[in-house]
């Protein structure tokens, strides 16, 4: 690829200029924008529209209700958070109560690393919240606590401590991109990619794990194991887009970047929604974000169904091309855009159906004219056979070798019976030339002498040799 | 204009303060071009400008010392408080506080290299230089020191060809004899707040990604 390529193709990635300018601004309202990034507010919202989300258990909003907080109402596991915290600074998990109360008769929880709090000290962890040591500028801040989130049995050899979640980038209410977020040792159990978790990019049309990142650069297995970080199928992949998608609608913010985590028990939960997602996700995923932005800008999507439908015709494929790498065979759908060359280099882009039911392939009588086989239409007249025969007619037809004349014909390279609903018929078969995605290979066709046929070329078995065929595409 | 500069230097206003307002523009219209096209990040646009400013009286060589130390010492001072359990404000009060202090290291240094611009230079340049912490120690504790340090040396290198900007004097004249040219800044720095093109920082971090393709 020379220079000039590169940057024509550089113009579809998202930098940080057009992010800001061209998505943020125009689709992100900033009422809309404050509305993700108070955690309880949104916690609330989502409810309300039925969106599961770790359950609220308390806030705490001010020092006298810190002072009247009834510690009898925590359950045994949870997390505390404080409300505008970045980052995952502040964030207390609670694995479990401790059986034994301290000496002064207060519960006991036990954090990570087996580390016992008592009331006192979640007291004051709880005060530090409100004096504003973890908010981002460091105003007071409101402390909650939620339900915790259990470590989903399919992610629990790649997660180091913390949960890993998904992020989805919703534009104009489709999926556009998505990659898993894996905490790790260097990111002390966090997910989050710049400070050191791993990013791995998602198929979008199959769920499955594609290249993975750590600090921008890229690696195959999770550092210091062997556990492979590509392949990984993500459960409830059609949950999780239909999630994203309304989590979209209720922060009614054009772009933006829904976190979903897997609970054992609940499933896909929300986590939460971000106003200005990162652009690392196009690295994880080796692919360009703004042209997928572009694709999907002004689409009416009326229905959350058409809206995964379109995320995953759209920006599916990155599966294929590995089975392409694999099998060297490329995939294809029922319906392909093909091209025919004709006699005299004339090309013709046509919708094929391909047909593995098909022995041979076939084409109408108008390709075949445009592909300038009109002498062969036209030698095929003068022996004045029925576009539908029965079995009889063929048979007669043989004993006389009228397929010896036909055959005469420079072109023409055989004769087929075809057997269909209708009848029998006696067609003439050319070679012609296919170009189908990258390839370009010679095929036998035969012409039906009939028209008002859907597609104008069928391919056959004896064309599909090459291919692998995938019902969805 | 002519008229009006020769006025406020009739009146005792120095050259100097008429440069350094009429540089302002410029220097600002460089860091914004600095981070929309090339992709610094730096501090913010206020800490780079005042930084180089600062650098520009204090001179080079001292300015960028001062600033390497002051880092030097709050990083060390943070990492000394870091087992104490104190409160933000508070704790950023004793690094900035002790910080300044350690300039009484440095006035010695000058003293023994004989650096009498150093020595005799306002404390109020050093204190900007100094204020360069809060932000640092921000960085460090919002987004990891490898973040802080590469933000820093960022603004380092902004504010070090900003000084070589601020003290070619023929730009300094051209500006002084026709003000007008910052109204081509001006144009220039919206142009730059319209442009949606990838920063050059960014086609080295998805290279991958172009060359994928």
């Amino acid at each position: 690829m020379n220079w000039l390529e590169s940057f024509v193709f550089s113009q579809k990635i998202l930098g940080m200029n057009a992010r800001n300018l061209s998505y943020i601004k125009p689709y992100n309202y900033r009422k809309w924008v404050r509305l993700v990034d108070n955690k309880i507010k949104f916690k609330k919202e989502l409810q309300k529209h039925n969106i599961p989300t770790p359950k609220l258990l308390a806030t705490v909003r001010s020092y006298e209700k810190l002072n009247e907080f009834d510690y009898t109402k925590l359950p045994k596991s949870f997390v505390l958070k404080p409300t505008s915290g970045f980052g995952g600074e502040g964030i207390i998990v609670i694995f479990g109560e401790d059986k034994k109360k301290t000496a002064d008769g207060e519960r006991q929880w036990v954090k990570t690393k087996g580390v016992k709090l008592s009331e006192t000290m979640i007291h004051n962890h709880m005060s530090n919240i409100l004096d504003g040591t973890y908010s981002r500028t460091n105003s007071p801040d409101v402390a909650f606590f939620e339900e915790r989130i259990k470590l989903n049995k399919s992610f629990k050899h790649l997660a180091y401590k913390g949960i890993p979640d998904i992020r989805v980038i919703v534009f104009n209410r489709i999926p556009v991109m998505a990659m898993i977020r894996i905490p790790t040792k260097e990111s002390d159990g966090k997910a989050n990619l710049h400070l050191g978790g791993i990013g791995v990019g998602i198929d979008m049309a199959t769920g499955v794990t594609t290249n993975a990142i750590m600090r921008e650069q890229f690696i195959d297995t999770i550092p210091g194991t062997e556990i492979n970080l590509a392949g990984i199928r993500i459960p409830y992949w059609n949950t999780i887009l239909d999630i994203a998608i309304r989590t979209a609608d209720v922060t009614k913010l054009g772009f933006t970047g829904v976190d979903i985590a897997i609970d054992r028990d609940a499933g896909p939960v929300v986590l939460e929604a971000n106003a200005r997602p990162g652009l690392a996700i196009q690295i994880a995923n080796l692919a360009p974000l703004k042209e997928r932005l572009e694709k999907v800008k002004g689409l009416k999507v009326k229905t959350i169904k058409r809206a995964i439908r379109l995320a995953k015709d759209l920006f599916g494929g990155e599966i294929e091309e590995e089975i392409e790498e694999i099998t060297g065979r490329q995939v294809i759908g029922l319906i392909e855009e093909i091209t025919l060359i004709g006699k005299n280099n004339q090309k013709q882009n046509v919708q094929a159906k391909i047909d593995t039911g098909a022995g041979k392939t076939s084409i109408d009588e108008s390709l075949a004219i445009a592909l300038g086989y009109e002498d062969v239409l036209r030698h095929m007249k003068t022996f004045h056979i029925k576009s539908v025969l029965t079995l009889d007619e063929v048979n007669s037809l043989s004993k006389d070798k009228i397929w010896q004349q036909i055959e005469e014909h420079p072109d023409i390279i055989g004769v087929s019976k075809v057997r269909s609903s209708h009848g029998y018929s006696y067609r003439p078969i050319i070679y012609i030339q296919v170009k189908v995605g990258n390839e370009i290979f010679e095929t036998k066709a035969n012409i039906i002498t009939r028209t008002g046929l859907k597609y104008p070329i069928i391919l056959g078995e004896n064309s599909l040799k090459r291919f692998i065929i995938d019902p969805r595409k | 204009m002519d008229i009006f500069f020769s006025y406020l230097m009739n009146n005792g206003v120095p050259r100097e303060t008429i440069d350094i307002l009429l540089m302002f523009p410029i220097m600002a219209g460089f860091i914004v071009a600095a981070r929309q096209i090339v992709g610094f990040k730096a501090f913010g646009i206020y800490t780079p400008l005042i930084i180089t400013f600062a650098l520009t009286e204090i001179g080079f060589k001292y300015g960028v010392s001062i600033f390497i130390v002051s880092l030097v010492v709050a990083s060390i001072v943070r990492y000394l408080l870091r087992k104490i359990r104190i409160l933000y404000l508070p704790k950023m009060a004793l690094i900035l506080s002790i910080t300044a202090l350690s300039m009484f290291l440095s006035l010695v240094w000058g003293i023994f290299s004989d650096s009498t611009v150093f020595v005799q230079a306002s404390i109020y340049q050093i204190l900007i230089i100094i204020t360069l912490v809060e932000k640092f120690i921000n960085a460090q504790m919002e987004k990891g020191y490898r973040t802080a340090v590469v933000l820093s040396i960022e603004t380092l290198i902004l504010a070090s060809l900003g000084n070589l900007i601020m003290t070619t004097t023929q730009l300094r004249d051209l500006v002084f004899y026709n003000p007008w040219i910052i109204l081509i800044v001006f144009a220039g720095i919206i142009f730059l707040g319209r442009y949606e093109g990838l920063r050059i920082s960014e086609y080295i971090r998805f290279r991958k990604i172009i060359s994928n393709q």
